[in-house]
């Protein structure tokens, strides 16, 4: 069974993971190498991966009783506390606890990490170049980039790649102390330790979440925690609800979603590489996993899945608004991943009613943008930091335009990257897009509040227009018009070079063609692929859903043309960020979110650390300080004894004999 | 019996009979050519020998087949023992591989200690038992002697004093014992403690068999209670630890520890036991109760008493205490814990045992390795700069400390964790309100070893902020030169770990259950004392 693959399967997240530590120890001694573990292991991952793709692609296609599509290949136990022998109701007697390691194969894993070890390889590789300057000096933080780097591929493939709670969770943690670790890589820049800091504290809300939802599911799932028995309704004595909407927390915090988005736009502080992997890729998209993962759950749960939609939608509609105003060229990205990761939820939501072909439409709908999301918003990213590197780390529209000449390299990845998040037809984002509305319709004709659902599809429709509205305003203003370059680059600017440019040319590439290549009627097709998961039932592809293929298209292409009509044509027009409005003034603002957790929370935490600091600095700092001292006060009962005077010590043995003696005898 | 040379015998004893014959060899011929032998080397081949032929007699039952007529057992409890005793004294014999005034007795005195322990492991009878105890004593006052620092002097007629006293407490036990059963066969005891019925014997008056019983179970609890550092036998540990040493240290706080636990699963192997035939009430109830009493304030003034000081061996001094408490906490559960948890008491104590050997010794070792060529590293904040000029060392320091403190990843974290287990699963039937009462006290255990693996890892952060974050005051010029010892340091780290990655090493679920060996019960093999079997054959 699989035995090639399972023989692969544990060095894909293992290898980068001891590459990081390797490169932690020695890489500050060979400071310009100290990529070469990062990158090594990450094609070694890669080709692992492909290794395990393969295999489970053949066996999904021989459909054999020989290999299921779906095992899980345990490496090795780390310890359990039940009896082995006792399954079903003695586990819960035995409390079994299982600790082990053992890794999922199925297609949803094996595509994911195959994906997520190619991403990682690419931008590691388009780092080397854009962690130098201009004269090829590396940064002083060359060796801890890409240790961290390489650590985070571990943990994201450990993630993808669990088969229980508990492995699942070390890599959701360590994703997260990683993301940390990178956005707050030049962390003598106030800003970037603070982005860190936020970044760190806000996903931690949902982590602790996400930790409470896998405690219902344990508690409920007679202890169990491998996903074979997780992963089935039937097995649960209740308490899904509760743990779906946990999770789905977690997933907010990690993924960004309303109101837990906060950190992301601030995590462009990090690198651009890594907010390329991280915050566009790979990282971000763990709670689209995890929820894709737990379809199963979240199928039988209609209410949850509403809730998933409505957040999904508020998130993806306010972060386009918002991405309309920003003037910064990575924050305007960013505020596009988040809006496409609404996208996602939002097909993940509408899978509900188990029995109906439904979940598997929105789960296989969801992981198809997920893909193509990964590859195009990694090339916008990556162009975007050609651009930065170039241009001195400037990223301000209004102090760059015209690049066309200067960067056509560049100007080539980013449109191509435009396009595909545009929806632009053949681009990748066009596909996926596409599906993912069309699943949202479908689902109003199942739910029991078919006008719920039919507003979530208008938004989309609406988001996908101002999606390629702000895309193609950053595009023309940054590549267009008059040729604008700031003043640190001294006029003299020039194409990044190929370590750069390499990495954007194969985006560029995927870009084009992943969404025609993985849509559902391909030979490739990534739903045919995925539908060998098991747990959702299966329905054949339907046919294309005109009207919803149409709007979206025409919603997007109309973007474009206005976008072309206001900043293209002619850039005479008031740029957005200078318009006032209600509107406009809370998309500049971001919806004053930033300002609203201050207000509630921020500020009345300040008030109540006030308090709090007058009141612990009286009251609880004396207790604190007496629990503190408590066990060195008892101690110091007992000290005396220790006088160093052989005689009490005889004497104390002798008399602590005769008390044991006496008391003992008493209470029989 | 036959008066014939019992060769069967002979050879099980083939292994430490080797090491007291050459160590007996090397007492007599070593001090006329100190400087001329590597007596290490010497002592080294004598243990691989030994070791060679315990690992050839693998898997043999005891001697004969009646365990009523044999000395000695066989079986996985012996051979564990025998096995760890054997490993660590060849690990304590690299401590002492550099040239010194007293090498050949030194040496000598190590095999005799090993040998000792490995023989209590295998003890089926009283006086084997406690010839193999003295056998690890009395070489330790000579060591002491020989090895302590400055007032080594005071710290060796401390532990010779105290010593003697509960060895005077153990024979006390053992008469008592003996007078009651009429027998030292440790079998034929425990058969008469498990199914006497002493009702039938005194009549009315069976609460005075009890309260007899009383004194040997005491008695031997306090001979052996000293050995292990049990509270309220401990007070030697920290001032004798303060003047030995590192060396010696190591020593003390492994050798007679594995005796003494060794003794006491053999001597309580009836009230330990879980599944075994049905022990009367005064052993179900009365053991594993002093057992929880014991451990309690073990743990707790052990941990408490750890905080107050500066001085790391006195440190290690009172955190050995605290880790014989969680030993005894183990002893405490294990004829109560869940039938079907992976893990028996007896196990989860082996388990802790074994760990603690190899992270004490590693902690000992390192800070002697780090002794060479410097001033004496005394207090906790001697130990600031370690981790600049000998960064390897440094951390493999913080990993044996940080397995004593119980983090995951290494072996003490689960030791811990099979022991808290064991402790917070004991099993109860509704019917039976005396289950409950156990299960709660028991649940109440649990809690203080974990609020006491609170207070110890200050202690332990403590060490190992000194290592890591004090600040240098001076530097000095310090240059490490290899020594034989960090091979025995090495692979405990290696061990250390590879327990915390894969415990399933030495703690498959089940692997002791018949730790314990079970055994037909004879009916009356030479009982003849009040305690003889309630159908009166004989």
């Amino acid at each position: 069974m699989y035995e090639t693959a399972s023989t692969y399967l544990w060095i894909i997240p293992t290898a980068p993971f001891l590459a990081g530590l390797l490169t932690f120890i020695i890489g500050p001694k060979f400071r310009r190498y100290s990529y070469l573990p990062c990158i090594l292991s990450g094609i070694l991952s890669f080709v692992c991966a492909l290794i395990v793709f393969k295999e489970v692609h053949s066996a999904t296609k021989a459909l054999d009783i020989v290999n299921p599509p779906s095992v899980s290949v345990s490496y090795f136990e780390w310890f359990r506390t039940g009896d082995p022998n006792l399954v079903g109701d003695g586990w819960r007697k035995a409390g079994g606890l299982r600790a082990e390691f053992s890794l999922r194969l199925d297609p949803l894993s094996a595509s994911m990490a195959l994906m997520v070890s190619f991403l990682g390889t690419v931008i590691a590789f388009f780092a080397t170049g854009y962690l130098r300057d201009h004269h090829g000096k590396c940064d002083p933080g060359y060796p801890r980039f890409f240790a961290e780097v390489a650590l985070f591929l571990g943990s994201m493939l450990l993630l993808v790649l669990a088969d229980n709670l508990v492995l699942l969770y070390a890599g959701w943690e360590g994703v997260g102390l990683c993301s940390y670790l990178l956005i707050g890589f030049w962390f003598e820049k106030p800003s970037a330790a603070r982005a860190a800091r936020k970044a760190f504290l806000v996903t931690r809300l949902g982590d602790v979440a996400l930790f409470l939802g896998f405690a219902v599911l344990w508690v409920h799932c007679g202890c169990r925690l491998d996903f074979e028995s997780i992963l089935n309704p039937e097995n649960f004595t209740g308490g899904l609800g509760l743990a779906c909407l946990l999770l789905f927390l977690g997933a907010c915090g990690k993924s960004a979603q309303f109101p837990l988005h906060v950190w992301l736009p601030d995590a462009m502080e990090g690198p651009t590489p890594v907010s390329a992997l991280i915050h566009a890729a790979t990282m971000v998209t763990a709670g689209v996993y995890l929820l894709a993962r737990f379809m199963p759950l979240f199928a039988s749960v209609a209410d949850v899945q509403m809730a998933v939609t409505g957040i999904a939608a508020i998130t993806s509609l306010m972060a386009a608004w918002i991405a309309l105003f920003q003037t910064d060229l990575k924050r305007i990205l960013a505020y596009s991943t988040m809006s496409q990761l609404g996208y996602m939820f939002m097909a993940l939501g509408s899978g509900f009613d188990s029995k109906s072909g439904l979940p598997f439409l929105a789960f296989s709908a969801a992981m198809f943008h997920l893909m193509t999301h990964a590859f195009f918003k990694a090339l916008l990213f990556l162009s975007a930091g050609s651009v930065l590197h170039s241009m001195h780390h400037v990223g301000d529209l209004r102090r760059i335009g015209g690049l066309r000449k200067v960067l056509p390299i560049t100007h080539l990845a980013f449109l191509f990257g435009a396009l595909a998040l545009a929806g632009v037809p053949p681009f990748a984002g066009f596909w996926s897009k596409d599906e993912i509305l069309s699943v949202v319709h479908a689902a109003s004709g199942q739910s029991a509040f078919p006008w719920f659902y039919i507003l979530v599809w208008i938004v989309g429709i609406f988001t996908a227009f101002l999606t390629a509205l702000y895309t193609f305003r950053a595009y023309f203003l940054v590549f267009h018009g008059p040729l604008k370059l700031p003043e640190e680059v001294h006029g003299q600017a020039s194409e990044s070079p190929w370590t750069l440019t390499c990495p954007l040319i194969i985006l560029a590439v995927f870009a084009l063609f992943a969404g025609w290549l993985l849509a559902p009627d391909s030979i490739f097709s990534l739903s045919s692929f995925l539908s060998h998961v098991p747990g959702l039932p299966h329905v054949p592809p339907q046919g294309h859903d005109w009207l919803t293929v149409g709007l979206a298209t025409s919603a997007g292409l109309g973007g474009v043309a206005l976008a072309w009509f206001k900043f293209g044509k002619n850039s005479g027009v008031v740029p957005f960020e200078e318009r006032t409005g209600i509107w406009a003034e809370l998309g500049k603002n971001k919806f004053y979110f930033d300002e609203l957790f201050s207000l509630l929370i921020v500020h009345p935490l300040q008030w109540l650390f006030l308090l709090w600091k007058v009141l612990d600095h009286y009251l609880l700092d004396g207790i604190v300080d007496l629990l503190a001292h408590f066990p060195r006060l008892l101690a110091g009962v007992f000290k005396p004894m220790q006088n160093g005077l052989v005689q009490f010590y005889a004497l104390a043995m002798l008399l602590a004999l005769t008390v044991f003696l006496l008391a003992l005898s008493k209470t029989m | 019996m036959d008066n014939s040379i019992p060769m069967e015998l002979l050879k099980f004893l083939s292994p430490e009979g080797t090491l007291f014959l050459l160590a007996s060899l090397i007492l007599l011929i070593g001090p006329f050519f100190r400087e001329k032998v590597s007596w290490p080397l010497v002592s080294l081949i004598g243990f691989l020998v030994s070791y060679l032929l315990l690992l050839m007699q693998a898997g043999t039952a005891s001697p004969g087949d009646n365990p009523y007529a044999s000395v000695v057992l066989g079986g996985t409890l012996s051979n564990l023992i025998r096995h760890f005793s054997l490993g660590a004294g060849i690990f304590l014999l690299f401590l002492f591989w550099d040239r010194d005034r007293f090498q050949p007795e030194t040496v000598g005195l190590l095999m005799i200690l090993a040998g000792g322990s490995s023989m209590v492991g295998m003890a089926n009878d009283l006086t084997v038992l406690y010839l193999g105890l003295e056998l690890v004593t009395i070489p330790s006052y000579i060591l002491l002697y020989c090895h302590g620092d400055s007032n080594s002097a005071e710290s060796t007629m401390k532990y010779f004093f105290l010593s003697i006293l509960s060895s005077a407490f153990l024979l006390l036990g053992i008469a008592f014992l003996y007078g009651l059963t009429g027998t030292t066969n440790i079998a034929a005891i425990s058969d008469a403690l498990l199914l006497a019925d002493p009702a039938k014997l005194f009549g009315a008056d069976a609460l005075a068999a009890h309260r007899l019983l009383l004194i040997p179970i005491l008695g031997i609890l306090a001979g052996l209670g000293f050995k292990i550092s049990m509270v309220p036998f401990h007070f030697y540990a920290p001032d004798v630890y303060q003047g030995a040493g590192y060396r010696m240290s190591a020593v003390l706080a492994t050798m007679p520890k594995i005796a003494g636990f060794a003794g006491l699963i053999r001597i309580f192997a009836f009230a330990l036991d879980h599944g075994g035939p049905a022990p009367t009430d005064f052993a179900r109830d009365n053991i594993p109760v002093l057992f929880w009493i014991l451990a309690f304030i073990s743990i707790t003034l052990g941990n408490l008493l750890a905080l107050l000081q500066r001085n790391i061996r006195r440190i290690m001094a009172y955190s050995s205490i605290a880790h014989t408490g969680y030993i005894l906490a183990a002893f405490a559960v294990a004829s109560k814990a869940a039938p079907d948890s992976a893990f028996t008491g007896l196990s989860a104590a082996m388990f802790y045992l074994i760990v603690y050997f190899f992270s004490t010794f590693g902690i000992f070792a390192i800070l002697h390795y780090l002794e060479q060529g410097r001033k004496p590293i005394r207090d906790w904040d001697d130990l600031a700069g370690t981790s600049k000029d000998n960064p390897v060392l440094a951390v493999a320091l913080a990993i044996f400390l940080f397995s004593l403190t119980g983090i995951p990843l290494t072996g003490g974290f689960l030791a811990k964790f099979a022991i808290v287990y064991c402790c917070a699963n004991v099993p109860f039937t509704l019917d039976d309100p005396v289950s409950w009462e156990s299960h709660y006290l028991f649940i109440l255990l649990a809690l203080v070893i974990v609020l006491n693996a609170a207070v110890a890892a200050w202690y332990y952060l403590k060490l190992i902020s000194g290592i890591f974050l004090k600040p240098v005051i001076w530097l000095e010029d310090k240059s490490y030169s290899f020594k034989p010892v960090l091979i025995p340091i090495l692979a405990s780290l290696l061990i250390t770990v590879v327990l915390g990655i894969y415990p399933s090493l030495l703690l498959k679920p089940k692997a002791y259950q018949e730790l314990i060996e079970k055994r037909p019960i004879a009916q009356g093999a030479g009982i003849h004392g009040p305690f003889q079997l309630a159908d009166g054959k004989q």
